[in-house]
């Protein structure tokens, strides 16, 4: 899909790099971090359509991210990706159970898949 | 008949009740006797066992008054003084009063032992067996408080409630037992719900010790298991009990008091007791030991399951992000590769990085796995371990200039070879575990400094000892305690295993691996290794037997 807009913040390097890379082949323009303090410093609102973040992150981790973004945003959607087991508990507990099981993605995961997965969550509404 | 333990000299030694006595024996008339059988008066009853053909002499402690029965009649009396004549009797040929003491008697029958025994148990010094319920919980306490003070070897005490310790802590039941343990050196266990004291019970307990034990306890709930010592005092913890409410005593493994809890609610000992038991009959006393003993390992072994368990789902969670990392590096370049081949190479870097990483991981792990099976095994060889540890600090300045960090590897070694026969792989395992712990946690320009030396304590003592020093931040207090541990980890990478399969693999050799951190000055931390030399044998010092022999 065209001119949408990804942030993708991960504290892996090779992570981001390999998003940026599958994300920008199917059209999306993509800014990435590896840093959370960095990436929240910098953010501005309306201008990302969707946020995919990693959650197990040194300073700040995914779900508090989110939620300071939230404040400054409050229309952006997001997408957790993580290679964790027991992140998904907290998930579940916190408001994003009603957004529905496809906001939570497991590593490792598909090129295809990343990219279906996010057109879905595009579209949906 | 029924009486105190003047009857049976009285008996005996009054002709005329002697005569009366013979007489009716003769006649055939069953007598069942019950006295009080002391050393005192063992003769007398010897010869009144002696004499009775049918019936039985048996012994009751405690006999006041006298009283004997017939069929038909009944006839009591106060106590006997020897030899004098009665001054008051009750007689009765009622029925119904006959009737109800013989009811009394064939009770009072019931609770008496065999003569013999008794005899037995006086001649021979044993104590007789005892149970006793006790429904008064002021002689209790008394009970309580003495047999504490008195035991000699051991005390096992289980209390069934939080308010239970509380109560007994206030009359003087833990002053007591400190005593005993401080001046008798008596071992004392206590089983209780130690960890569900809330922070108002905690207060309310009189003594700074045991407040402690519980801190101590509670901050090694985490990883170790809850027990510790206070001298010669062992808690351990059970769960509230809410069934079972009593407490339990047991000294020396020989007398047990069981005090039930009546009403838990109440603040004193003595509204909250209801009865007692005491025993100092060996088998009821041990199957009490038993309970006590299987409930003491118990909860030793539960707590070491729960914390098997912690650590299980710590390992799960950490190599599961460990694993899949890589896993979705590797996966995502090599799917990218076909479609950007002009990122070939730096798309095949990546892959080869994550690979290795992999690598890393399967073999730490895998390590761990030998290790606890104890299926370690060392290859020796003899090798320069100066020259192996030149040719790792070389390879790793190559790594750090390739990542463009600006740290700083020395390797201060003047070129002496240093032999040593080790497992040269594991050896390098174990050195570059520690370099690389130490980049991860040195800053940009910091430096890391790599020592070798061969220290002699003496003639037979010789050890060489590899150091890596940093200027890093230190290391996190909350962890160094378990640092050699396995999942002890502060960075976001890693697993934790590291220097866990370093240590294994250094005590392996009979070698000595340690941390610190640096004091004063400069921040950072060294850890250090040490591993024994072989003594070399002096070819003078050889002993030929043969030549010995020859010599004299």
């Amino acid at each position: 899909m065209e001119n949408k807009k990804i942030l993708v913040v991960d504290d892996e390097p090779d992570f981001t790099f390999l998003c940026k890379m599958i994300l920008e082949d199917e059209g999306f323009a993509v800014d990435e971090y590896t840093d959370p303090l960095l990436a929240f410093s910098d953010f501005k609102p309306n201008i990302y359509d969707l946020l995919i973040l990693d959650i197990k992150m040194p300073n700040m981790d995914g779900f508090e991210f989110h939620r300071k973004v939230k404040e400054l945003d409050n229309t952006v959607k997001v997408c957790f990706l993580t290679a964790s087991e027991k992140y998904y508990e907290t998930f579940r507990e916190k408001e994003y159970s009603s957004l529905g099981k496809d906001l939570f993605l497991h590593k490792p995961i598909e090129n295809k898949e990343l990219i279906k997965k996010i057109n879905k969550i595009l579209n949906a509404n | 008949m029924y009486g105190d333990s003047k009857s049976p000299s009285t008996i005996m030694q009054t002709e005329p009740i002697k005569k009366i006595f013979l007489e009716c024996v003769n006649r055939g008339i069953t007598y069942k006797y019950i006295t009080e059988i002391t050393k005192d008066n063992i003769p007398y009853c010897k010869e009144v066992l002696e004499i009775i053909k049918t019936g039985e002499l048996r012994h009751l402690d405690g006999i006041k008054g006298n009283f004997a029965l017939t069929e038909y009649e009944y006839l009591a009396t106060a106590t006997l003084y020897d030899a004098q004549p009665l001054q008051d009797v009750i007689y009765s040929n009622a029925k119904q009063i006959v009737k109800q003491n013989e009811c009394l008697f064939e009770t009072l029958w019931d609770k008496s032992m065999p003569a013999e025994q008794k005899i037995k148990e006086i001649e021979e010094g044993l104590e007789s067996d005892v149970i006793e319920i006790i429904r008064n919980s002021s002689r209790a306490k008394k009970l309580y408080l003495n047999l504490v003070n008195n035991a000699k070897k051991e005390i096992m005490i289980i209390f069934p409630t939080v308010n239970a310790f509380i109560r007994q802590d206030k009359v003087g039941v833990i002053k007591s037992l400190k005593k005993v343990s401080r001046e008798s050196n008596v071992m004392i266990r206590i089983l209780m719900p130690i960890e569900s004291f809330n922070q108002d019970e905690l207060d309310a307990m009189s003594y700074g010790d045991f407040r402690q034990q519980k801190e101590t306890i509670d901050s090694n709930c985490g990883n170790t298991i809850c027990s510790e010592n206070f001298g010669n005092i062992d808690i351990r913890n059970i769960d509230r009990m809410s069934e079972a409410k009593a407490t339990i005593l047991i000294t020396d493994r020989n007398q047990s008091l069981v005090m039930e809890l009546k009403d838990d609610t109440k603040d004193t000992f003595d509204e909250a007791i209801g009865l007692s038991t005491y025993s100092n009959s060996i088998s009821g006393v041990l199957s009490y030991v038993a309970i006590f003993e299987s409930l003491w390992i118990e909860t030793k072994l539960y707590e070491q399951v729960r914390a098997h368990e912690r650590m299980q789902n710590a390992f799960i969670n950490i190599a599961a992000h460990e694993l899949r990392t890589p896993a979705q590096a590797i996966l995502g370049f090599s799917r990218l590769l076909k479609k950007h081949p002009e990122l070939k190479d730096e798309l095949v870097d990546g892959m080869y990085r994550n690979a290795s990483r992999l690598q890393k991981l399967i073999n730490n792990i895998l390590d761990v796995t030998t290790i606890e099976s104890q299926s370690l095994h060392l290859n020796k060889e003899k090798f320069d371990l100066n020259y192996v540890i030149s040719n790792l600090v070389d390879e790793y300045r190559h790594q750090i200039k390739k990542t463009n960090s600006n740290i700083k590897l020395i390797y201060g070694n003047n070129n002496n070879a240093i032999f040593i026969e080790s497992d040269k792989e594991r050896i390098i395992q174990v050195i570059s575990n520690l370099i690389d712990n130490a980049i991860k946690f040195t800053k940009d320009g910091g430096e890391i400094s790599i020592s070798c030396e061969v220290e002699t304590e003496n003639e037979h003592n010789k050890q060489v000892v590899v150091g890596v020093r940093d200027t890093g931040s230190g290391i996190n207090s909350e962890i160094f305690p378990k640092l050699f541990s396995k999942f002890t980890t502060k960075s976001y990478q890693g697993t934790g295993l590291g220097l866990f399969i370093s240590k294994n693999i250094v005590e392996e050799h009979d070698g000595k691996i340690w941390a610190k951190n640096h004091e004063g000055g400069q921040k950072g931390t060294t850890v250090a290794f040490s591993l024994p030399l072989k003594i070399n044998i002096h070819p003078n010092n050889r002993k030929n037997p043969i030549e010995n022999k020859v010599k004299t």
